[in-house]
């Protein structure tokens, strides 16, 4: 197999809780010791419930946050050991698109800009060259530049300001880009056309691609492997294919059973429904973390951490009892 | 209560509907012109259904819902034709202070995010009560509420009373605002988004106290949503809305295994979960038009593969399709996979 473009390895990442007078009073374990690599071309997903440390892992790859403990490596090297070109060779090849575009196009520059500036400072191209280069990259993503190179972001609809930021992560020619929640806000028709545009871009340049996203429908239909956080640590991972068919881990099986499916014959189908909601984590429940939600936990379960631990090739679960969860499926599937 | 003089005699079948819209037009006032975004819709809810709304971004869904509330974003947007009956009486031409007889009282509204309608700095409990005093519901408030919370299956409802809404999780939350809306029992409730921001656990728990609610007080819920999955779960029947009008009306089983119009069929198709394969998907091409140069003619045709010169310049009507209603001119020419087989390949 080929060299990861970007692994994270047992990444911690904590912060304080300030009581009050800042005297600090707990501290919040948001990413906990999560390992992950990233191969050229791979699109992974990472989902889980808000809290579930998702957004923070991807920050943390990103070098927005610096980990607390562990390390991210870019193309086998520790980000803390790259220094000059290095550097900013990591800055080139690693980009991110947000959810909320509208907040992240400055309204006082027309599209061509945006998306030229990251061609102009990472690439130092000139100011003729970048305008050139922009338009060809409004193109790539399905905007005709004649009529969109001027507009200002206020202008566009969520879809199109979407493909704007798109087009900006594109400019620099990046090898990886982490998309957290990139779709979630978009109408149904224009979700697909964004995800055939990401897509497209894929094939044509090798990209990897980190998706975050609560979304599994997003999942299903865009990565090959699946990894399933819950209170900051990795309950469940594996090829989607297989994670999702045939669950492992009670809680992947509760996320997948929770959605909505949009065919009213399938309404009051069997499914576990979770009590409650994600606990702090703050203060992390004992044992396994997901016992209180847990249908199948028993006592192991409340005082004994499971491992993650690998049940089949490529397939990793957090749970005593993975057997059982696979049997309910089946169950539910051959009735 | 008012509806009491209707009932008695007067047997179910031949009863009107809880709600009922008729050819409403609400219309944005910009630059001396009047903009529809509204334009001519009917629609009906009836005693203990969910009915769905549902429409991408724009398409005026949410327009409706505060015009059926009569709360309007800014003094431009209004009402400009049409009746709104509630129970057989028509309420829109009502005084803003009548309003309140209504608005809260038979009409309630649950909204996407509850933490910006709870107030911070007020308890739970008294923000469920609200309802009560401001409606002047006789009784103990106080046991009233803590019933509610209960209702909502919400833990230790006599210590939730005297909690911030800080304290609590998105879901908790949003089962507040439940019970704050049904407070002073009313007839329907207008769920607008009411799980879109919410986790997909956390979700199904809302979506399945909304529908325990509906089976146990007979209370109509009119959903708001761009889901259609949500749709799926909840809806007894469906209004599907494109660019400022009702294209298709239909019972919640035969729209989705049958659609008849090509919007309806194009929304369906690009919904996510049914395709687990990105080769499969296709989006609609183009966009909405605008709301200041509506087309003269279908409004959905500069998208629409079987758009032919007349749905150009011919406003479709909607017409009866078997169960409920289509506005095409092709709607027997409409396939579930019509966009895969047609034009789709060329948007990839």
């Amino acid at each position: 197999m080929t060299e990861p473009i970007i692994e994270a390895v047992d990444v911690v990442k904590q912060f304080p809780i300030r009581g009050r007078l800042g005297t600090s009073k707990a501290l919040l374990t948001a990413v906990d010791h999560v390992t992950l690599s990233i191969h050229p071309g791979e699109t992974v997903a990472l989902v889980g419930e808000s809290g579930s440390g998702k957004s923070t892992l991807g920050r943390v790859l990103l070098d927005l946050e610096k980990p607390t403990s562990g390390e991210v490596r870019f193309r086998g090297q520790g980000l803390e050991s790259l220094t000059g070109p290095a550097r900013q060779d990591y800055r080139r090849n690693v980009q991110v698109v947000f959810q909320d575009t509208g907040s992240s196009l400055n309204p006082r520059h027309d599209i061509a800009t945006s998306v030229g500036l990251g061609l102009r400072y990472n690439l130092g191209l000139g100011q003729k060259v970048a305008d050139a280069k922009s338009h060809e990259l409004l193109r790539l993503v399905g905007l005709d530049p004649d009529s969109f190179a001027s507009r200002s972001p206020l202008e566009l609809s969520g879809g199109q300001r979407q493909r704007v930021a798109i087009a900006r992560a594109m400019a620099s020619d990046p090898d990886f880009i982490v998309a957290d929640e990139a779709v979630s806000a978009l109408d149904v028709s224009v979700r697909a056309q964004v995800l055939m545009v990401m897509k497209r871009l894929q094939v044509t340049r090798d990209l990897a691609y980190l998706f975050i996203t609560h979304d599994l429908g997003v999942v299903r239909t865009v990565s090959e492997r699946v990894v399933v956080l819950y209170l900051g640590q990795v309950v469940n991972s594996g090829p989607t294919d297989d994670v999702f068919g045939r669950p492992s881990h009670p809680y992947t099986k509760a996320l997948l059973e929770a959605a909505t499916v949009p065919d009213p014959a399938v309404r009051g189908r069997e499914r576990i429904r979770l009590s409650g909601d994600i606990p702090s984590p703050i203060n992390p429940p004992s044992g396994c973390r997901f016992h209180t939600r847990c249908p199948l936990a028993r006592e192991r379960c409340r005082t004994e951490a499971p491992e993650l631990r690998a049940i089949r090739p490529g397939v990793e679960t957090r749970c005593h009892f993975p057997e059982e969860v696979t049997a309910m499926t089946a169950e539910v599937a051959g009735s | 209560m008012a509806d009491s003089l209707m009932e008695g005699s007067v047997p179910e079948l031949v009863e009107g509907p809880l709600l009922a819209v008729q050819d409403l037009v609400v219309s944005a006032r910009s630059r001396g012109k009047n903009i529809a975004l509204v334009d001519g819709i009917s629609l009906a809810v009836n005693k203990g259904e969910i009915v769905g709304l549902v429409g991408e971004s724009g398409c005026g869904k949410s327009t409706t819902s505060n015009a059926i509330m009569r709360l309007f974003p800014s003094q431009s947007v209004r009402q400009t034709s049409g009746e709104l009956i509630l129970d057989g009486t028509r309420y829109d031409t009502l005084k803003p202070k009548e309003m309140s007889t209504v608005r809260g009282a038979r009409i309630a509204m649950i909204f996407q995010d509850p933490s910006t309608y709870l107030d911070p700095m007020m308890t739970v409990g008294k923000q469920v009560g609200e309802g009560l005093r401001v409606h002047r519901i006789p009784g103990n408030h106080q046991a009233r509420v803590v019933e509610l919370l209960g209702l909502m299956g919400l833990p230790d409802p006599e210590g939730m009373v005297h909690r911030y809404p800080h304290e609590l999780s998105g879901g908790q939350r949003q089962r507040v605002l439940i019970a704050a809306a049904l407070a002073a029992d009313p007839d329907l409730i207008i769920a607008d988004e009411p799980s879109t921001a919410l986790d997909v656990t956390v979700q199904a728990q809302i979506l399945a106290l909304l529908r325990e609610l509906r089976d146990r007080l007979g209370v109509a819920i009119l959903f708001i949503t761009h889901d259609l999955g949500v749709v799926a779960e909840m809806c007894d029947r469906v209004y599907v809305m494109y660019a400022g009008r009702i294209v298709e009306s239909r019972e919640v089983h035969a729209l989705y295994a049958d659609p008849r119009h090509p919007y309806t069929a194009g929304l369906l198709g690009s919904t996510l979960s049914s395709s687990s394969d990105i080769n499969e998907l296709f989006s609609i091409p183009g966009t909405v038009p605008d709301p200041r140069a509506m087309p003269k003619g279908c409004r959905f045709a500069s998208r629409c593969p079987l758009a032919d010169d007349r749905c150009r310049t011919e406003q479709p009507p909607l017409v009866a399709v078997a169960g409920g209603e289509s506005a095409c001119w092709h709607h027997d020419h409409v396939a579930a996979d019509m966009w895969r087989a047609g034009a789709s390949g060329g948007a990839a």
